[in-house]
């Protein structure tokens, strides 16, 4: 096994390696300086993580999140007044789109750039597409 | 009784029972927002937020999804418009905010604890210097412990490109890392 593979074992919680990936790990890591030191950057950075994940929130979080609900609309009050708004918000992401997908077309620019701004747009508005999408099936 | 059943409950009314769903996904999006914002008080607000949101659009789920892979995108979208409304405003008024990552433990000398505290932040700095696709696998995989296909599903992505996106934050990281290496 060459350091790649070790590198990328290193990244592994270690319950996941085998008994003999383990100690071939232990005797390369006490062997190679290089991924001996990036061991101990990824063990730093799994520190933090663990830390920062298992915080713990303020106990009454619960109870202030259903107060912040309670306050709310219910759900289910889907009325004509806002279906016809999302109606609209709907028909402009869906031209803003348009225009966005046939500009680069039109002026030929393939820019990778162009590329993902247009995926992130996707990704960054698909719960509201996935809203809009019932909106428009709801009669 | 599953999400389905309990979302359907409070469609007919019953709103008291979406604390069921915070209850069972609350850690899970605390989880999600620390490791974009690595602040507990702006987590706690961004989780609040997440659920309201979701609330919000509750009839409009449609279960294609299921709700953990639902809430944990709006948890990223969430995470996301949070932290480009924060860079706006640190570009128009160039804050420091030194300050406003999470504290070290107190069991530590103010010198060690300083240490660690600056370190902590070369850490957060490095993770969030990660491209936008990279981050967000990068926090799905580490702070949400999901597996790739999970990923895959809240991303809307293959598995295979979760798995290139996940290789190269590794990557990134190990060469930010490299370069404070005088720390560790
Ligand atoms: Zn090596």
């Amino acid at each position: 096994m060459n350091c790649s593979t070790f590198q990328q074992q290193i990244w592994n919680d270690a319950s996941q390696l085998g008994f003999a990936e383990k100690k071939a790990l232990t005797e390369h890591l006490n062997h190679c300086a290089e991924c001996k030191a990036i061991s101990h950057q990824v063990e730093a950075v799994q520190q933090l993580i663990d830390s920062e994940k298992n915080i713990n929130t303020d106990a009454m979080m619960s109870q202030r999140i259903m107060n912040a609900i309670y306050a709310e609309p219910s759900p289910r009050n889907i009325t004509w007044g806002n279906l016809s708004y999302k109606l609209m918000v709907a028909a402009s992401v869906a031209v803003a789109i348009a225009i966005g997908t046939s500009l680069p077309i039109l002026l030929n620019n393939n820019s990778s750039e162009t590329t993902t701004t247009m995926n992130e747009m996707a990704y960054l508005d698909d719960v509201t597409l996935e809203g809009l999408d019932s909106w428009l099936i709801e009669p | 009784m599953n999400d389905i059943d309990i979302i359907n409950d409070i469609l007919k009314g019953n709103n008291r029972k979406y604390e069921l769903l915070v209850d069972a996904y609350q850690r899970q999006v605390m989880a999600t927002c620390m490791g974009f914002v690595h602040h507990r008080d702006d987590a706690m607000d961004l989780t609040q937020e997440v659920f309201v949101k979701a609330y919000r659009a509750l009839a409009t789920f449609q279960g294609k999804a299921s709700f953990a892979t639902w809430i944990y995108r709006i948890a990223v979208n969430t995470c996301l418009e949070h932290l480009r409304k924060k860079k706006k405003k640190q570009t128009l008024w160039l804050f420091d905010q030194g300050n406003d990552r999470m504290e070290p433990s107190h069991t530590q000398t103010p010198q060690h604890e300083a240490e660690q505290n600056e370190l902590q932040q070369q850490l957060q700095s490095a993770i969030d210097s990660l491209p936008e696709n990279q981050r967000i696998a990068f926090v799905l995989s580490k702070y949400d412990e999901l597996p790739q296909a999970e990923i895959a599903r809240v991303m809307m992505m293959t598995e295979g490109a979760v798995e290139s996106l996940l290789q190269r934050a590794k990557k990134n990281l190990q060469k930010k890392l490299s370069s404070l290496a005088k720390e560790f």
